[in-house]
């Protein structure tokens, strides 16, 4: 506990109060916990993500509608705007379809036009003004880049996880959606240039060109064409001369007066670092679903959309309104999408390639470390600023127009962050050592703790990272700023030991953190004003428990106590996206391996490589069915409270069931087929407390009549929350038909059999029989794995066989598997080649040995080193760790391999294979 | 004997002179009036050629040491922050370590601490090295030459 900063232990004491309070927190397990991820994970893929994947399966490239040679691409090109990039939340509304238009639908707004109300929103979906209105908009805007972060941190570490789980098409499926998310950024870039382009020809053209009446140097400029007009000026820069972090300036720069004809091109290869921060328009109205109040949008609210036609007719700048809604970058968005990028370059491998629908080939690992080159450079001036494209260049404007500290684009406290990341993810590329002043101003970055907690997670291994003193304080600011997440993600960008945390603080933080997981309701993370029920009764049917930690955007920071309580009671009723609760849940399990379940989308399952499904002991009955025979299967509750409901049994196809509804059912297999499976879809509707303020509420005491004033004391208020379940259980039909591996050492002493070839299902059994043909000596095992040194004969340089038999039993019938093997005991024991681990069992890292003569240390001469490969000890061919040892006692960290027997295999040119047991207990 | 009995004495008389002198001096040196930044040197591709990085506006910044041991750094030009109407100032506290080879720097909000290496001090010029810290993220020896 001492080297528990007091934050950390203030924190973790708040939450387990919270947990105390909750009571449904502590039933939750763990496959309640993967059941919750893959209902959050729908809800965000049909409510708040449009992707370009066509009815086929296929993906498209994400930017442009037709697929096209991107030679030929220009600002004339029919693009995907709002695809790829998932919206941040549904905002609740009485008439979201008006609301949603802001100034557009405002008839006291210069950017006021009726058409806007009459188009609504785009052909193809109904929007009835006459009927009723309980139509929401979905919510894309300033905050749209935190969530593309957020998204490419999710996909990532899910693509991690469905690999560790053999789930390897639907781990392409990530891949791809991996893929469409980052050209989502590409197309944000593309379209920012060709918005900064259509601004010049504007003015060429004579459009809005009011004059500026602007002093710049010596010159007042009264007659030429302002960047942007007046009427353009965006509230982020007031210039009212407010002291903050924004400085005491806060100027508007875009009154800077520039030329007609410029000759500035547009970078349309999506790596300029220059981008929008959403481009959504009124097509992602297709997201629109009817079947419940919550998730039924009529509009799409935002700026960009707002600035396109349709819903309205451009009678402005679509270029300076973009900029007055401040949708041009900020480095607090950059700051976030480098920290998505880095998260899909930890878990990508180089090499991972997606094909689109045209069959065009790419390759999101290079796309990654493209987009941060970008975004580096950027800024990279003597002012550590961000500019109007073209604007320093004399033949456009008459002075550089710059994104100031208001506008988010004042680098000079940052830079050093930016760096700090792009070094990461550009792993090698030394064109950005960060210099001694650039660190100076990042060491002095006062009040941007936030860029200080995300850059400093991704750019230094935290565990290791100076003083504890120094250490401590990053882990303050990160635990200051709600940002906690970060303390599990630098374990994962930096996997050596040591952790950021030693192993008991550690342990407090997995507890906090599974509760918060635990806590958050299975509809999707939410906010609920006071009031909401209180207005007409027209207004959307939505309920919230509006649960401490998962109001929304929980890792910008909110949650309770929020940033600024005026301005989030001032919030609308959402449904958020819930990518802060599925970035916590992947990261966590991916820190935590003992804790994971199997993991894999229970839309599209595949088989696992351990061959356990998710919630198999949660489906009561036989593991075991032959052909012609019955059980009885139940599905338990996961919530003891809460009912069972919509229940539905299915199968594969070679088993019927008395009843697809009923609980229990009975099920009768026809066929053998391995793999089998029952699986039952349900769910539960277990009550939430509901808080407000994060407080719970309550409702009032009271007396009753009868009994004579007996005393109610006041209840929690709770409401429903339904969880979708997905379990499933595996059936062995046929006894399955595994192989024998031999692994045969003779110098080491190392004699085993492990069966391979299928998962080691429940109610297999295994018996053994060795038998050395020379002498006729036996012995026998129950196992799967099969150590029969004891069988061999002691002397130096025995010739012989051994016949190793294998039964497997299952109540289907058993098989046998025969096979002999020649041998020849060592000649000279005392030579043989050994490895060593330590420690062994472990549940972290270990360090590993070749010696040879007992005591001495083996030294390969093989120039590759000694390759050091972990399987599983069932003979699984998936290799789990490959490596190279170039010294002795070299550290492997093999945390994340579940409890169990692994085999460590060693080989060289010099070195025969040798293999030693493993064993990880977590 | 008669060589010890000479030069003991001597040798004496040389380390008085030593711990007397030398360590206040340098802390006399560094106090005596705001140091003026000249050149930001690296080595950038590790050939051994020294390049000035600096950016235009830092060319003349202030660099104070004073006797509190309050340590600031003056964006004295106001061009690097124009954002800003005031200089931009980084502020820290310093002392010197390691029998006065060092100065070492940390910041008033914590977040980092810098280990400044004295090469060279005199009245007028002063040049520090930083050798490889791992927040460079990679090999870097950085030369700040000073003067006044």
């Amino acid at each position: 506990m001492n080297a528990l900063p007091r934050f950390v232990a203030r924190w973790i004491s708040l939450a387990f109060l919270l947990v105390c309070q909750n009571g449904y927190a502590q039933e939750c397990s763990k496959e309640a916990l993967t059941a919750k991820y893959w209902q959050y994970r729908e809800n965000l893929n049909k409510h708040f993500v449009m992707n370009d994947r066509k009815p086929g399966g296929c993906v498209g490239n994400g930017i442009t509608r037709n697929e096209i040679d991107f030679a030929t691409l220009g600002c004339g090109t029919d693009l995907l705007h709002g695809y790829g990039i998932p919206a941040t939340s549904i905002i609740m509304d009485l008439d979201g379809g008006r609301t949603g238009m802001g100034d557009r639908i405002n008839e006291g707004s210069i950017f006021f036009d009726k058409t806007c109300a009459d188009a609504g929103p785009s052909p193809g979906f109904t929007f009835d003004h006459e009927g009723p209105r309980k139509f929401n908009f979905l919510e894309y805007g300033s905050e749209t880049p935190h969530q593309i972060g957020w998204y490419l941190v999710t996909l990532a570490t899910e693509y991690a996880l469905l690999g560790q789980n053999g789930q390897l098409e639907e781990q392409q499926r990530t891949l791809e959606d991996i893929f469409l998310a980052l050209q989502a950024y590409r197309r944000l870039d593309i379209t920012a240039n060709c918005l900064v382009k259509d601004r010049y020809d504007e003015i060429t053209a004579g459009f809005e060109v009011e004059d500026c009446d602007i002093w710049v140097g010596n010159h007042h400029y009264t007659e030429d064409a302002c960047l942007c007009a007046e009427k353009y000026h965006n509230d982020q820069c007031k210039g009212d001369g407010v002291l903050g972090v924004d400085g005491p300036d806060g100027k508007w720069n875009f009154d800077i007066p520039c030329k007609t004809n410029c000759p500035w091109a547009p970078n349309l290869s999506g790596y300029s670092g220059f981008y929008i921060r959403e481009d959504a328009v009124q097509e992602q109205e297709g997201l629109h679903d009817a079947s419940e109040d919550r998730w039924n949008i009529d509009l799409v609210g935002n700026a960009f959309a707002m600035s396109q036609s349709p819903p309205c007719e451009p009678n402005f700048s679509p270029t300076c309104y973009n900029e007055k809604k401040t949708n041009f970058l900020s480095h607090d968005q950059t700051f976030s999408i480098l920290m998505g990028l880095a998260m899909v370059k930890r878990y990508l491998p180089p090499n991972a390639t997606v094909i689109t629908c045209d069959g065009t080939a790419y390759n999101p690992f290079n796309i990654v470390q493209e987009i941060a080159n970008g975004m580096v450079k950027l800024p990279q001036n003597a002012t550590r600023h961000v500019f109007w494209p073209g604007s320093s260049d004399d033949d456009c404007c008459y002075k550089a127009v710059k994104f100031g500290n208001c506008a988010g684009g004042n680098l000079q406290w940052t830079y050093a962050g930016i760096e700090y990341m792009f070094n990461y993810i550009n792993e090698g590329d030394d064109d950005h050592k960060v210099g001694a002043f650039e660190r100076l101003k990042w060491g002095s970055s006062r009040g941007r703790e936030a860029f200080f907690s995300t850059a400093m997670s991704v750019g230094f291994d935290l565990g290791d990272f100076g003083s504890q003193i120094a250490r401590n304080r990053v882990i303050n600011t990160i635990i200051d700023n709600k940002k906690e997440i970060f303390l599990l993600m630098n374990d994962l960008f930096h996997p050596s030991e040591p952790n950021i945390m030693d192993d008991e603080a550690r342990e407090e933080l997995k507890a906090t953190f599974e509760q918060m997981l635990c806590e958050a309701p299975c509809e999707g993370v939410c906010f609920k004003p006071v009031g909401y029920d209180n207005q007409d009764a027209s207004w959307p049917e939505f309920d919230c428990a509006n649960t401490p930690d998962w109001i929304g955007q929980r890792w910008e920071g909110y949650g309770y106590p929020p940033p600024n309580q005026e301005a989030w009671d001032a919030r609308a009723a959402r449904q958020y996206n819930g990518l802060d609760f599925m970035a916590l849940y992947n990261t966590y399990m991916l820190n935590f391996p003992e804790e994971q379940t199997p993991y894999y989308n229970p839309d599209r399952p595949e088989p696992t490589t351990s061959g356990h499904l998710l919630g198999e002991n949660q489906i009561e009955g036989p593991s075991t069915l032959c052909p012609g025979q019955s059980g009885n299967y139940k599905v338990l509750k996961t919530y003891s409270y809460a009912s069972i409901n919509s229940l539905l049994w299915s199968s594969s196809n070679n088993i019927t069931f008395s009843s697809t509804t009923s609980n229990p059912t009975t099920a009768t297999l026809t066929t053998a087929l391995t793999p089998s499976f029952i699986e039952a879809k349900f769910n539960q509707n277990r009550r939430a407390d509901q808080y407000y303020n994060g407080n719970v509420r309550q409702t009032e005491g009271y007396y009753l009549a009868d009994p004579f004033l007996q005393y109610v004391p006041p209840q929690n208020v709770t409401i429903s929350d339904i969880c979708d379940f997905s379990y499933q259980k595996p059936i062995v039909t046929e006894t399955p038909n595994y192989d024998i591996d031999l692994i045969i050492d003779e110098c080491t002493w190392n004699y085993q059999a492990n069966v391979f070839g299928s998962p080691i299902y429940d109610g297999i059994t295994f018996y053994w029989t060795a038998t050395d043909n020379l002498t006729g000596y036996s012995i026998n095992y129950n196992g799967p794995y099969f150590d029969f040194f004891r069988v061999m004969p002691i002397g130096l340089g025995e010739i012989g066989t051994v016949t190793i038999t294998l039964v497997i039993h299952s109540s289907c019938g058993n098989i046998t598997k025969t096979v002999t093997a020649p041998y020849q005991t060592c000649n000279d024991p005392w030579e043989h080649r050994q490895i060593i681990i330590n420690p062994n069992p472990t549940n972290n890292q270990v360090s590993i040995y070749i010696i040879k003569n007992q005591s001495q240390d083996f030294i390969t001469t093989d120039p590759n080193g000694v390759r050091i490969q972990i399987y599983p000890a069932n003979g699984g061919s998936t290799t789990l760790l490959d490596s190279y040892l170039y010294n002795n006692g070299q550290y492997f960290n093999v945390s994340s391999l579940p409890n169990g027997v692994y085999q460590v295999r060693a080989s060289a040119a010099d070195l025969t294979p040798i293999q030693a047991n493993l064993s990880i207990i977590h | 004997m008669n060589y010890i009995k000479f030069s003991l004495p001597l040798l004496l008389i040389l380390c008085a002179f030593c711990k007397k002198d030398n360590p206040p001096q340098v802390e006399l040196i560094l106090l005596n009036g705001t140091w003026v930044q000249y050149g930001y040197l690296t080595d950038d591709n590790n050939d051994g050629v020294f390049t000035d990085n600096s950016l235009p506006c830092q060319f003349g910044d202030g660099w104070k040491f004073t006797a509190d041991h309050k340590f600031e750094l003056r964006d004295e030009v106001d061009y690097c922050d124009t954002d800003v109407d005031s200089v931009s100032i980084i502020r820290g506290i310093w002392e010197l370590r390691n029998s006065d080879t060092e100065i070492f720097v940390a910041m008033e909000s914590s977040f980092q601490d810098f280990n400044f290496k004295i090469q060279s001090i005199n009245d007028t010029l002063m040049e520090l090295r930083i050798y490889n810290t791992p927040s460079s993220q990679a090999p870097l020896e950085e030369r700040i030459i000073l003067r006044r």
